[in-house]
Protein backbone atom coordinates (compact mmCIF):
# COMPACT_ATOMS: atom_id res chain seq x y z
CA UNK A 1 0.00 0.00 0.00
CA UNK A 2 1.43 3.26 -0.95
CA UNK A 3 2.58 4.79 2.17
CA UNK A 4 0.41 8.14 2.10
CA UNK A 5 -2.41 6.28 1.27
CA UNK A 6 -2.25 4.59 5.22
CA UNK A 7 -2.96 8.56 6.17
CA UNK A 8 -6.57 7.31 6.51
CA UNK A 9 -5.81 5.50 9.53
CA UNK A 10 -4.85 8.67 11.08
CA UNK A 11 -9.17 9.16 11.16
CA UNK A 12 -9.05 5.86 13.64
CA UNK A 13 -7.12 7.85 16.36
CA UNK A 14 -8.97 9.11 19.21
CA UNK A 15 -10.76 12.62 19.12
CA UNK A 16 -11.58 14.00 22.39
CA UNK A 17 -15.02 15.21 23.43
CA UNK A 18 -16.77 18.25 23.34
CA UNK A 19 -16.20 20.13 26.24
CA UNK A 20 -19.58 19.84 28.19
CA UNK A 21 -19.98 23.69 29.18
CA UNK A 22 -19.21 23.97 25.39
CA UNK A 23 -21.67 22.26 24.56
CA UNK A 24 -24.21 24.17 26.16
CA UNK A 25 -22.96 26.97 25.55
CA UNK A 26 -23.38 26.14 21.72
CA UNK A 27 -26.54 24.58 22.23
CA UNK A 28 -27.77 27.99 23.64
CA UNK A 29 -26.33 30.14 20.70
CA UNK A 30 -28.25 27.64 18.24
CA UNK A 31 -31.93 27.72 19.67
CA UNK A 32 -30.48 32.14 20.24
CA UNK A 33 -30.29 32.04 16.34
CA UNK A 34 -32.51 29.64 15.56
CA UNK A 35 -35.76 30.91 17.61
CA UNK A 36 -38.14 32.95 15.89
CA UNK A 37 -38.01 36.48 15.96
CA UNK A 38 -40.45 37.79 18.17
CA UNK A 39 -41.03 41.51 19.25
CA UNK A 40 -41.69 41.92 22.65
CA UNK A 41 -45.30 43.46 23.35
CA UNK A 42 -45.62 46.64 24.38
CA UNK A 43 -45.63 47.46 28.07
CA UNK A 44 -49.58 48.24 27.29
CA UNK A 45 -50.09 45.32 25.98
CA UNK A 46 -49.11 43.24 29.00
CA UNK A 47 -51.95 41.75 31.29
CA UNK A 48 -51.11 42.58 34.22
CA UNK A 49 -52.72 40.36 37.02
CA UNK A 50 -52.22 41.70 40.43
CA UNK A 51 -52.62 38.49 42.73
CA UNK A 52 -50.86 39.89 45.72
CA UNK A 53 -53.23 38.86 49.32
CA UNK A 54 -50.43 41.30 51.08
CA UNK A 55 -49.91 45.08 50.77
CA UNK A 56 -47.14 44.26 48.26
CA UNK A 57 -47.91 45.53 44.88
CA UNK A 58 -45.74 46.83 41.98
CA UNK A 59 -46.09 50.68 43.39
CA UNK A 60 -44.28 49.88 46.40
CA UNK A 61 -40.63 50.16 46.55
CA UNK A 62 -37.87 49.74 49.23
CA UNK A 63 -36.55 53.74 49.99
CA UNK A 64 -32.99 54.02 49.49
CA UNK A 65 -31.13 53.26 52.37
CA UNK A 66 -27.77 52.57 54.01
CA UNK A 67 -28.78 49.55 53.54
CA UNK A 68 -29.15 47.83 50.02
CA UNK A 69 -30.62 44.43 48.73
CA UNK A 70 -30.04 42.97 45.83
CA UNK A 71 -33.15 41.21 44.57
CA UNK A 72 -31.95 38.24 42.65
CA UNK A 73 -34.12 37.81 38.99
CA UNK A 74 -34.70 34.20 37.78
CA UNK A 75 -34.87 32.81 34.59
CA UNK A 76 -36.64 29.68 34.41
CA UNK A 77 -38.08 27.00 31.59
CA UNK A 78 -41.86 27.60 32.48
CA UNK A 79 -42.01 30.50 34.87
CA UNK A 80 -45.92 29.68 35.05
CA UNK A 81 -45.00 26.25 36.70
CA UNK A 82 -41.81 27.87 38.12
CA UNK A 83 -44.18 30.20 40.41
CA UNK A 84 -46.60 27.21 41.36
CA UNK A 85 -43.92 25.51 42.13
CA UNK A 86 -41.98 28.09 44.72
CA UNK A 87 -45.57 28.72 45.96
CA UNK A 88 -46.34 25.19 47.38
CA UNK A 89 -43.05 24.22 47.79
CA UNK A 90 -41.30 27.32 49.48
CA UNK A 91 -44.38 29.02 50.79
CA UNK A 92 -44.21 31.81 48.49
CA UNK A 93 -46.48 34.22 47.87
CA UNK A 94 -47.03 35.84 44.44
CA UNK A 95 -47.24 39.60 44.12
CA UNK A 96 -47.57 40.42 40.24
CA UNK A 97 -47.12 38.41 37.03
CA UNK A 98 -46.77 40.54 33.34
CA UNK A 99 -47.86 37.67 30.88
CA UNK A 100 -46.43 38.98 27.47
CA UNK A 101 -49.14 38.48 24.02
CA UNK A 102 -46.60 35.27 22.76
CA UNK A 103 -47.72 33.43 26.41
CA UNK A 104 -44.64 34.24 28.36
CA UNK A 105 -44.16 35.50 31.37
CA UNK A 106 -42.40 38.68 30.75
CA UNK A 107 -42.20 39.86 34.96
CA UNK A 108 -43.04 38.07 37.71
CA UNK A 109 -42.17 38.69 41.70
CA UNK A 110 -43.16 36.53 44.94
CA UNK A 111 -41.88 36.99 48.48
CA UNK A 112 -40.47 33.51 49.85
CA UNK A 113 -40.10 33.65 53.81
CA UNK A 114 -39.88 37.47 53.88
CA UNK A 115 -37.48 37.78 50.66
CA UNK A 116 -38.41 38.98 47.33
CA UNK A 117 -37.64 37.22 43.97
CA UNK A 118 -38.56 38.17 40.54
CA UNK A 119 -38.37 35.80 37.77
CA UNK A 120 -39.68 35.41 33.77
CA UNK A 121 -39.59 32.85 31.11
CA UNK A 122 -36.42 32.43 29.38
CA UNK A 123 -35.89 34.78 26.53
CA UNK A 124 -32.78 33.59 24.71
CA UNK A 125 -33.07 35.78 21.91
CA UNK A 126 -32.04 37.81 24.40
CA UNK A 127 -29.55 36.16 25.90
CA UNK A 128 -32.27 35.68 28.88
CA UNK A 129 -31.39 31.99 29.12
CA UNK A 130 -33.12 29.25 32.29
CA UNK A 131 -30.94 27.87 34.90
CA UNK A 132 -31.69 24.41 33.08
CA UNK A 133 -30.25 24.89 30.11
CA UNK A 134 -26.41 24.34 31.98
CA UNK A 135 -25.08 21.48 33.51
CA UNK A 136 -25.72 23.30 37.05
CA UNK A 137 -25.95 27.03 38.42
CA UNK A 138 -23.24 29.15 39.40
CA UNK A 139 -25.35 31.60 41.90
CA UNK A 140 -26.95 29.60 44.90
CA UNK A 141 -29.95 31.78 46.49
CA UNK A 142 -29.10 31.83 50.37
CA UNK A 143 -32.40 32.52 52.14
CA UNK A 144 -32.82 32.87 55.93
CA UNK A 145 -35.30 30.69 57.71
CA UNK A 146 -36.82 30.01 60.62
CA UNK A 147 -37.54 25.96 60.50
CA UNK A 148 -34.89 25.11 58.33
CA UNK A 149 -36.27 21.01 58.56
CA UNK A 150 -39.60 22.39 57.32
CA UNK A 151 -38.37 24.23 54.76
CA UNK A 152 -36.28 21.68 53.59
CA UNK A 153 -38.44 18.34 53.51
CA UNK A 154 -41.07 20.82 52.11
CA UNK A 155 -38.92 21.60 49.07
CA UNK A 156 -37.99 18.12 48.99
CA UNK A 157 -41.66 16.62 48.78
CA UNK A 158 -42.20 18.67 46.05
CA UNK A 159 -39.27 17.38 44.00
CA UNK A 160 -36.58 19.69 44.74
CA UNK A 161 -33.26 17.42 44.63
CA UNK A 162 -31.25 17.63 47.96
CA UNK A 163 -27.67 17.97 47.62
CA UNK A 164 -27.10 18.51 51.16
CA UNK A 165 -29.54 17.79 53.96
CA UNK A 166 -29.76 20.29 56.90
CA UNK A 167 -26.04 20.11 59.32
CA UNK A 168 -25.47 21.87 62.07
CA UNK A 169 -22.12 24.25 61.07
CA UNK A 170 -19.62 25.57 62.93
CA UNK A 171 -20.33 29.49 61.74
CA UNK A 172 -23.57 29.70 63.48
CA UNK A 173 -26.42 28.26 61.31
CA UNK A 174 -27.63 24.95 60.39
CA UNK A 175 -27.93 24.85 56.14
CA UNK A 176 -28.86 22.49 53.49
CA UNK A 177 -28.23 22.57 49.62
CA UNK A 178 -31.56 21.75 47.56
CA UNK A 179 -31.85 22.27 43.22
CA UNK A 180 -35.54 22.97 42.51
CA UNK A 181 -37.10 21.60 39.25
CA UNK A 182 -35.67 24.02 37.34
CA UNK A 183 -32.01 24.28 38.13
CA UNK A 184 -31.83 27.06 40.54
CA UNK A 185 -29.66 25.97 44.18
CA UNK A 186 -31.16 26.81 46.88
CA UNK A 187 -28.93 26.86 50.52
CA UNK A 188 -31.31 27.37 53.33
CA UNK A 189 -29.77 28.53 56.67
CA UNK A 190 -30.99 29.17 60.21
CA UNK A 191 -29.00 30.79 62.76
CA UNK A 192 -28.02 28.73 65.63
CA UNK A 193 -25.96 30.42 67.24
CA UNK A 194 -23.24 33.28 66.97
CA UNK A 195 -19.70 32.26 67.63
CA UNK A 196 -16.95 34.77 67.42
CA UNK A 197 -14.36 34.74 64.32
CA UNK A 198 -12.17 32.77 67.03
CA UNK A 199 -14.35 30.08 67.74
CA UNK A 200 -15.41 29.62 64.43
CA UNK A 201 -11.80 29.27 63.27
CA UNK A 202 -11.06 26.70 66.25
CA UNK A 203 -14.27 25.02 64.91
CA UNK A 204 -13.32 24.58 61.58
CA UNK A 205 -9.92 22.92 60.55
CA UNK A 206 -8.20 23.93 57.09
CA UNK A 207 -9.58 27.57 57.10
CA UNK A 208 -8.00 30.45 57.95
CA UNK A 209 -11.06 32.96 59.11
CA UNK A 210 -10.18 36.59 58.19
CA UNK A 211 -12.65 39.56 59.12
CA UNK A 212 -11.70 42.58 57.35
CA UNK A 213 -10.80 45.30 59.54
CA UNK A 214 -14.34 47.18 60.33
CA UNK A 215 -15.87 45.16 58.24
CA UNK A 216 -19.76 46.11 57.72
CA UNK A 217 -19.58 47.88 61.50
CA UNK A 218 -17.81 44.85 63.23
CA UNK A 219 -16.37 45.20 66.74
CA UNK A 220 -15.64 42.78 69.36
CA UNK A 221 -18.36 41.10 71.30
CA UNK A 222 -20.35 41.25 68.38
CA UNK A 223 -21.73 38.97 65.19
CA UNK A 224 -18.43 39.39 62.98
CA UNK A 225 -19.57 42.64 60.33
CA UNK A 226 -22.45 43.44 61.78
CA UNK A 227 -22.81 46.06 64.76
CA UNK A 228 -24.40 45.37 67.74
CA UNK A 229 -27.88 45.84 68.24
CA UNK A 230 -31.19 44.63 69.52
CA UNK A 231 -31.36 41.04 70.16
CA UNK A 232 -34.59 40.77 72.53
CA UNK A 233 -36.60 43.34 74.55
CA UNK A 234 -39.27 42.69 77.22
CA UNK A 235 -42.58 44.59 78.74
CA UNK A 236 -43.64 44.82 82.33
CA UNK A 237 -46.29 43.44 83.54
CA UNK A 238 -47.60 41.92 86.84
CA UNK A 239 -49.43 38.82 85.72
CA UNK A 240 -48.40 36.92 82.54
CA UNK A 241 -51.51 35.44 82.12
CA UNK A 242 -53.70 38.19 81.77
CA UNK A 243 -51.33 40.09 79.62
CA UNK A 244 -51.54 36.47 77.60
CA UNK A 245 -55.08 37.28 77.30
CA UNK A 246 -55.39 40.65 76.33
CA UNK A 247 -53.00 41.29 73.10
CA UNK A 248 -53.53 37.48 72.10
CA UNK A 249 -56.91 39.20 71.59
CA UNK A 250 -55.81 42.67 71.03
CA UNK A 251 -52.62 42.26 68.47
CA UNK A 252 -52.64 38.67 67.50
CA UNK A 253 -49.40 37.86 70.08
CA UNK A 254 -49.31 34.03 70.70
CA UNK A 255 -47.77 34.89 74.34
CA UNK A 256 -46.26 31.43 76.20
CA UNK A 257 -48.41 31.80 79.69
CA UNK A 258 -45.31 30.33 81.94
CA UNK A 259 -42.57 32.18 80.32
CA UNK A 260 -44.05 35.41 78.73
CA UNK A 261 -42.16 35.14 75.29
CA UNK A 262 -44.22 35.66 72.71
CA UNK A 263 -43.80 33.41 69.47
CA UNK A 264 -45.08 34.89 66.32
CA UNK A 265 -43.56 38.27 66.14
CA UNK A 266 -40.45 39.09 63.75
CA UNK A 267 -38.43 40.59 66.35
CA UNK A 268 -38.51 38.40 69.64
CA UNK A 269 -39.62 39.86 73.15
CA UNK A 270 -41.39 38.82 75.84
CA UNK A 271 -43.47 39.83 78.91
CA UNK A 272 -41.50 40.13 82.30
CA UNK A 273 -42.64 40.31 85.97
CA UNK A 274 -39.82 41.04 88.19
CA UNK A 275 -37.87 43.90 86.08
CA UNK A 276 -39.42 46.81 87.32
CA UNK A 277 -42.22 49.37 85.24
CA UNK A 278 -41.60 49.93 81.14
CA UNK A 279 -39.58 47.71 79.01
CA UNK A 280 -36.05 46.91 79.07
CA UNK A 281 -33.35 47.13 75.58
CA UNK A 282 -31.49 43.56 75.37
CA UNK A 283 -28.63 44.11 73.32
CA UNK A 284 -27.45 41.12 71.74
CA UNK A 285 -23.59 40.29 71.62
CA UNK A 286 -21.47 37.07 71.73
CA UNK A 287 -19.15 37.93 74.62
CA UNK A 288 -19.92 40.55 77.09
CA UNK A 289 -16.44 40.86 78.53
CA UNK A 290 -15.10 43.23 75.49
CA UNK A 291 -17.92 44.62 75.53
CA UNK A 292 -18.09 45.42 79.23
CA UNK A 293 -14.62 47.05 78.76
CA UNK A 294 -15.64 49.31 76.40
CA UNK A 295 -18.71 50.26 78.36
CA UNK A 296 -16.32 51.05 81.53
CA UNK A 297 -13.90 52.89 79.24
CA UNK A 298 -16.21 55.32 77.86
CA UNK A 299 -17.44 56.45 81.09
CA UNK A 300 -20.71 54.22 81.39
CA UNK A 301 -20.96 51.58 84.25
CA UNK A 302 -22.06 48.16 85.10
CA UNK A 303 -24.85 47.86 87.64
CA UNK A 304 -25.87 44.03 87.46
CA UNK A 305 -24.29 41.29 86.00
CA UNK A 306 -26.65 37.74 86.30
CA UNK A 307 -27.06 34.40 84.47
CA UNK A 308 -30.36 33.36 83.92
CA UNK A 309 -31.42 30.07 82.10
CA UNK A 310 -31.78 32.54 79.22
CA UNK A 311 -28.12 33.17 79.03
CA UNK A 312 -25.73 36.01 80.83
CA UNK A 313 -27.33 39.54 80.83
CA UNK A 314 -25.62 42.41 81.89
CA UNK A 315 -27.33 45.66 83.13
CA UNK A 316 -25.61 48.17 82.40
CA UNK A 317 -25.76 52.50 82.16
CA UNK A 318 -24.23 54.76 79.74
CA UNK A 319 -22.34 57.99 80.63
CA UNK A 320 -25.34 59.68 81.04
CA UNK A 321 -27.07 57.37 83.31
CA UNK A 322 -29.26 56.00 80.82
CA UNK A 323 -30.36 52.01 81.42
CA UNK A 324 -29.53 49.27 78.37
CA UNK A 325 -28.75 45.94 78.91
CA UNK A 326 -26.52 43.03 77.00
CA UNK A 327 -27.68 39.67 76.95
CA UNK A 328 -25.34 37.05 75.66
CA UNK A 329 -27.66 34.06 74.97
CA UNK A 330 -27.20 30.52 76.04
CA UNK A 331 -27.85 27.95 73.38
CA UNK A 332 -30.93 27.85 72.15
CA UNK A 333 -31.60 31.25 72.85
CA UNK A 334 -30.39 33.18 70.10
CA UNK B 1 -37.23 28.34 -1.72
CA UNK B 2 -39.05 25.81 0.66
CA UNK B 3 -42.07 26.10 2.77
CA UNK B 4 -42.12 27.78 5.91
CA UNK B 5 -43.12 24.55 7.77
CA UNK B 6 -40.21 22.64 6.29
CA UNK B 7 -38.16 25.57 7.67
CA UNK B 8 -39.91 24.91 10.65
CA UNK B 9 -39.15 20.76 10.70
CA UNK B 10 -35.32 21.70 9.66
CA UNK B 11 -35.20 24.10 13.20
CA UNK B 12 -36.27 20.85 15.32
CA UNK B 13 -34.38 18.46 13.20
CA UNK B 14 -31.22 20.44 13.70
CA UNK B 15 -31.61 20.41 17.64
CA UNK B 16 -32.87 16.89 17.87
CA UNK B 17 -29.75 16.19 15.90
CA UNK B 18 -27.69 18.54 18.34
CA UNK B 19 -26.37 15.99 20.86
CA UNK B 20 -25.18 12.59 18.14
CA UNK B 21 -23.82 15.79 15.63
CA UNK B 22 -22.03 17.71 17.79
CA UNK B 23 -19.05 15.00 18.93
CA UNK B 24 -19.06 13.75 15.54
CA UNK B 25 -18.40 17.58 13.74
CA UNK B 26 -16.45 18.39 17.15
CA UNK B 27 -14.04 15.03 16.48
CA UNK B 28 -13.53 15.41 12.80
CA UNK B 29 -12.37 19.08 13.20
CA UNK B 30 -10.19 18.12 16.44
CA UNK B 31 -8.68 14.93 14.52
CA UNK B 32 -7.74 17.45 11.55
CA UNK B 33 -6.43 20.76 13.87
CA UNK B 34 -5.70 18.89 17.27
CA UNK B 35 -5.83 22.40 18.69
CA UNK B 36 -9.06 22.48 20.98
CA UNK B 37 -9.72 25.77 21.11
CA UNK B 38 -9.42 25.94 16.98
CA UNK B 39 -11.92 23.24 16.98
CA UNK B 40 -14.48 24.80 19.06
CA UNK B 41 -14.37 27.83 17.27
CA UNK B 42 -14.56 25.99 14.12
CA UNK B 43 -17.41 23.97 15.30
CA UNK B 44 -19.49 27.34 16.35
CA UNK B 45 -19.04 28.39 13.00
CA UNK B 46 -20.35 25.08 11.39
CA UNK B 47 -23.11 25.32 13.45
CA UNK B 48 -24.12 28.93 13.18
CA UNK B 49 -23.39 28.75 9.19
CA UNK B 50 -25.90 25.33 9.24
CA UNK B 51 -28.57 27.71 11.52
CA UNK B 52 -28.22 30.31 8.66
CA UNK B 53 -29.36 28.01 5.95
CA UNK B 54 -31.86 26.68 7.14
CA UNK B 55 -33.44 30.30 8.16
CA UNK B 56 -32.68 31.05 4.70
CA UNK B 57 -34.17 27.62 3.64
CA UNK B 58 -31.60 26.83 1.54
CA UNK B 59 -30.78 23.28 3.20
CA UNK B 60 -31.53 19.73 1.82
CA UNK B 61 -31.31 17.37 4.31
CA UNK B 62 -30.78 18.36 7.89
CA UNK B 63 -28.28 15.57 8.80
CA UNK B 64 -24.50 14.70 10.61
CA UNK B 65 -23.03 14.07 6.80
CA UNK B 66 -24.01 17.56 5.93
CA UNK B 67 -22.68 19.44 8.70
CA UNK B 68 -19.49 17.51 8.33
CA UNK B 69 -19.79 18.88 4.84
CA UNK B 70 -19.79 21.94 5.98
CA UNK B 71 -17.32 21.41 8.20
CA UNK B 72 -14.30 20.66 5.51
CA UNK B 73 -15.22 23.77 4.36
CA UNK B 74 -14.40 25.56 7.17
CA UNK B 75 -11.64 23.63 7.67
CA UNK B 76 -10.13 24.74 4.39
CA UNK B 77 -11.16 28.16 5.46
CA UNK B 78 -9.03 27.86 8.04
CA UNK B 79 -6.15 26.52 6.35
CA UNK B 80 -6.44 28.59 4.17
CA UNK B 81 -5.69 31.62 6.89
CA UNK B 82 -3.54 30.04 8.53
CA UNK B 83 -1.49 29.55 4.85
CA UNK B 84 -1.79 33.44 3.88
CA UNK B 85 -0.04 34.46 7.48
CA UNK B 86 3.02 31.98 6.76
CA UNK B 87 3.12 32.71 2.71
CA UNK B 88 6.97 33.12 2.91
CA UNK B 89 7.24 29.57 4.02
CA UNK B 90 5.10 28.39 1.17
CA UNK B 91 7.73 30.01 -1.18
CA UNK B 92 10.21 27.37 0.38
CA UNK B 93 8.33 24.73 0.14
CA UNK B 94 7.06 25.09 -3.53
CA UNK B 95 10.66 24.56 -4.97
CA UNK B 96 10.62 20.95 -3.06
CA UNK B 97 10.79 18.03 -5.85
CA UNK B 98 8.96 14.82 -5.26
CA UNK B 99 11.57 11.58 -5.22
CA UNK B 100 11.39 9.21 -8.07
CA UNK B 101 11.21 6.19 -6.21
CA UNK B 102 8.17 4.79 -4.78
CA UNK B 103 7.29 5.03 -1.09
CA UNK B 104 5.54 2.36 0.04
CA UNK B 105 6.59 1.91 4.23
CA UNK B 106 4.56 0.90 6.97
CA UNK B 107 3.32 4.23 8.33
CA UNK B 108 2.97 4.65 12.33
CA UNK B 109 0.05 6.09 12.63
CA UNK B 110 1.12 8.45 15.67
CA UNK B 111 3.66 9.83 14.00
CA UNK B 112 2.06 10.48 10.63
CA UNK B 113 -0.54 12.07 12.56
CA UNK B 114 2.13 14.35 14.54
CA UNK B 115 4.21 15.03 11.00
CA UNK B 116 0.59 16.32 9.41
CA UNK B 117 0.47 18.82 12.32
CA UNK B 118 3.77 19.82 11.62
CA UNK B 119 2.88 20.80 7.67
CA UNK B 120 2.15 24.02 6.59
CA UNK B 121 -1.42 24.26 5.84
CA UNK B 122 -1.40 24.19 2.66
CA UNK B 123 0.09 21.04 2.41
CA UNK B 124 -1.71 19.71 5.41
CA UNK B 125 -4.91 20.93 3.96
CA UNK B 126 -3.83 19.24 0.59
CA UNK B 127 -3.01 16.08 2.19
CA UNK B 128 -6.20 15.52 4.49
CA UNK B 129 -8.51 15.97 1.86
CA UNK B 130 -6.71 13.66 -0.77
CA UNK B 131 -5.58 10.72 1.88
CA UNK B 132 -7.75 11.12 5.26
CA UNK B 133 -10.89 12.45 4.03
CA UNK B 134 -10.15 9.95 0.90
CA UNK B 135 -11.52 12.60 -1.79
CA UNK B 136 -11.05 12.57 -5.47
CA UNK B 137 -8.21 15.14 -6.91
CA UNK B 138 -11.05 16.41 -8.35
CA UNK B 139 -12.80 16.61 -5.13
CA UNK B 140 -10.24 18.64 -3.76
CA UNK B 141 -9.59 20.60 -6.07
CA UNK B 142 -12.82 21.81 -5.58
CA UNK B 143 -12.43 22.32 -2.09
CA UNK B 144 -9.76 24.05 -2.53
CA UNK B 145 -10.72 26.43 -5.21
CA UNK B 146 -7.49 25.62 -7.33
CA UNK B 147 -7.77 24.07 -11.00
CA UNK B 148 -7.18 20.08 -11.27
CA UNK B 149 -3.33 20.69 -12.43
CA UNK B 150 -2.56 23.09 -9.57
CA UNK B 151 -4.25 20.70 -7.39
CA UNK B 152 -1.72 17.60 -8.62
CA UNK B 153 1.35 19.48 -8.13
CA UNK B 154 -0.03 20.60 -5.21
CA UNK B 155 -0.10 17.18 -3.83
CA UNK B 156 2.95 16.33 -5.12
CA UNK B 157 4.82 19.44 -3.17
CA UNK B 158 2.97 18.46 0.01
CA UNK B 159 3.67 14.63 -0.53
CA UNK B 160 7.70 15.49 -0.62
CA UNK B 161 6.95 17.78 2.56
CA UNK B 162 5.58 14.92 3.92
CA UNK B 163 7.51 12.14 3.39
CA UNK B 164 11.03 14.32 4.24
CA UNK B 165 9.53 15.65 7.43
CA UNK B 166 8.46 11.61 8.61
CA UNK B 167 11.92 10.36 7.39
CA UNK B 168 13.95 12.98 9.22
CA UNK B 169 11.44 12.38 12.25
CA UNK B 170 11.79 8.56 12.44
CA UNK B 171 15.50 8.17 11.02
Amino acid sequence: MNAYEQLRRTEDLPASRPDPRFAARLRTQIEAALAPTIELPEREAHIMTDTATTTTSTGTTTPAASTQVLVPYLAVSDAAAALDWYAAALDGTETIRYVGDDGRIGHAEMIIHGARIMLSDAYPEIGVVAADSYEGSSCALHLEVTDIDAVHSSAVEHGGVAERDPVDEPYGARTSTVVDPFGHRWMFSQTIATPSTAEIEAAMSGYTVVEAAGAGGGIAGGVHGRPIQLGYYTIHTDDIARAAAFYSQAFGWDVDPVSGHVGNCDLPFGFQTDHGEGVRLWMQVTDADPVIARVLELGGEVVEDVLYASGRGVECRDDQGNRFDLHHPAPGYE
Amino acid sequence: MRGVSSEIADRAQLLDLYDDALPEVYGYLQRRCRDRTTAEDLTTEVFLAAVDSINRSVVGDVTVAWLIGIARHKLVDHWRRVEREHRRLDAVAGSIVEPADPWDVELDVMTARDVLGDLGAHHRAALTLRYVDDLPVADVAAELGRTLHATEALLVRARSAFRLRYEEVTS
